[in-house]
């Protein structure tokens, strides 16, 4: 079943030290989840810094952000896939990695037969890759192996961070299969510069600029708002190939 | 300007042989990208001819109208920009390439002012590269790269974490540097990049299942598309 989530933001202002020049600033955000959310904006725009405050991975300087179960009883669990897929390396060999984040999560059989289920998903033989160093994997089997751990855990809300960065056509297609059964049971939100991607499998989107959030809503609000497609070059790359 | 490798085999330390006997030719004039799945061989080629890695086995050579090259100057992007900066803020990222290479002084900061307004950079030029977002330290290590000059850019996924309009931005700048004369291979796995080509490049599983001229290899996807 679906879980029912909700956000409250209020105040929200974030950065990394007082003198640096980037800050976050959300005054006000309440927002119910309900499918494949896509969180867009330029780099730099404060994408990874949100999700991060949203998994709780960085606190805010001020303000407050909350998620909520709507059935108040318990947190909703947060899960976050790195940008950087390196991140989630945590032993010499891919097999201890795998075996740390099982044994985290105390049902280690369960947990090594699903990431092993995922990764046969991604075409990718635990077997084959569990004795060798996560460094040697190329990117793309880096990524699939990061995806992999991340929906394996299975969380309420899962935050897909440059999710397709590496894939190729055929990694791309896997993902999708997969989210494509994921999203009935589990809240996502994929983090992109790639507007296309979101376009494709989002069915609401948040615009961050400049640390500000200018967009959140569907796709047909979106398109009565032309200077947001243009402020965040929506369009840039289908103008350039058409010249 | 041509690439030459013949018989080349590599491993990683005592694994599996990734390559075994590839012989290649690949004209330097314009944009090569290299492309192909995950784990069929992309980075460890370019690095092969980079000479970041080295051969078990075979020769990577370089000659122009049949005479050897040794001098070349290389550029080198590498996938993740992490693994390409070195220090704790921006301005000295950039003049680190440049002092490594005996610039002097005046027209290090020169370039060093040209290339963050080029990539967008100059108001975080004190900040530390950890500060930066994915595409921004993209940006920075694009920079890092090509604020020396190379003769020979080799850049693997460079549009991975950029946005849209820096993506525009390095397509308009890498066909500038082609009618500069500057060579450049290119690892995507983008159909609109192999779209930019003038030499495509395919590996499947450490073999090289195509090496010819872009239009023909579009031909050939179409054509395997359509049936």
């Amino acid at each position: 079943m679906l879980p029912e989530i909700s956000l409250t933001i209020r105040n929200l202002e974030f950065r990394f030290d007082k003198a640096d020049s980037f800050r976050l600033w959300i005054d006000q955000l309440d927002h119910s989840f309900c499918g494949i959310l896509g969180l867009h904006g330029l780099s730099g725009s404060g994408k990874t810094s949100f999700s991060k405050l949203l998994c709780g991975l960085l606190k805010p300087s001020a303000g407050t952000i909350a998620l909520s179960m709507n059935s108040g009883a318990t947190l909703p669990r947060v899960g976050y896939a790195p940008q950087f897929p390196e991140r989630i390396l945590l032993g010499v060999q891919i097999g201890d990695t795998v075996r740390q984040i099982a044994s985290l999560k105390r049902r280690e059989p369960d947990l090594i037969t699903l990431i092993q289920k995922y990764l046969q998903c991604f075409s990718l033989d635990f077997e084959r890759i569990k004795n060798r160093s996560g460094y040697e994997l190329s990117g793309g089997e880096l990524r699939r192996l990061a995806l992999a751990l991340s929906l394996s855990l299975a969380p309420d809300l899962l935050i897909l961070d440059e999710p397709t960065v590496g894939l190729g056509r055929r990694g791309k297609a896997q993902l999708f299969s997969i989210l494509e059964n994921f999203q009935n049971d589990h809240q996502i939100i994929i983090v992109s510069h790639d507007f296309k991607l979101i376009r494709q499998i989002c069915r609401h989107y948040w615009i961050l600029h400049e640390g500000n959030l200018i967009f959140n809503g569907d796709d047909e609000t979106l398109r009565s708002f032309p200077d947001i497609i243009e402020q965040v070059g929506i369009n840039s790359l289908e103008k350039y190939f058409s010249q | 300007m041509r690439i030459r490798i013949s018989g080349l085999d590599f491993q990683y330390r005592k694994g599996p042989f990734l390559f075994k006997n590839i012989n290649l030719e690949i004209p330097l004039d314009g944009l090569v990208v290299v492309t192909g799945n995950s784990g069929s061989g992309k980075t460890t080629l370019i690095k092969l001819i980079a000479g970041l890695l080295t051969p078990v086995a075979g020769q990577i050579k370089f000659d122009f109208n049949g005479k050897p090259v040794d001098d070349i100057q290389f550029g080198y992007l590498f996938q993740n920009p992490d693994d390409q900066i070195v220090h704790f803020n921006l301005e000295r990222e950039l003049a680190f390439n440049l002092e490594n290479r005996g610039i002097p002084v005046a027209e290090m900061h020169r370039r060093v002012e040209d290339y963050l307004y080029r990539y967008d950079l100059a108001d975080r030029r004190n900040d530390s590269p950890n500060r930066l977002s994915g595409g921004e330290k993209q940006r920075l290590a694009l920079a890092g790269m090509m604020i020396s000059c190379p003769g020979i850019m080799i850049l693997d996924e460079p549009c991975s974490f950029l946005d849209s309009p820096a993506q525009v931005r390095l397509y308009k700048q890498i066909a500038a540097l082609r009618k500069e004369g500057v060579s450049v291979i290119w690892v995507s796995k983008e159909d609109h990049e192999i779209r930019l080509a003038d030499y495509v490049i395919e590996l499947d599983s450490g073999e090289v299942s195509w090496s010819g001229q872009s239009d023909e290899y579009l031909k050939r996807f179409e054509n395997s598309h359509a049936a």
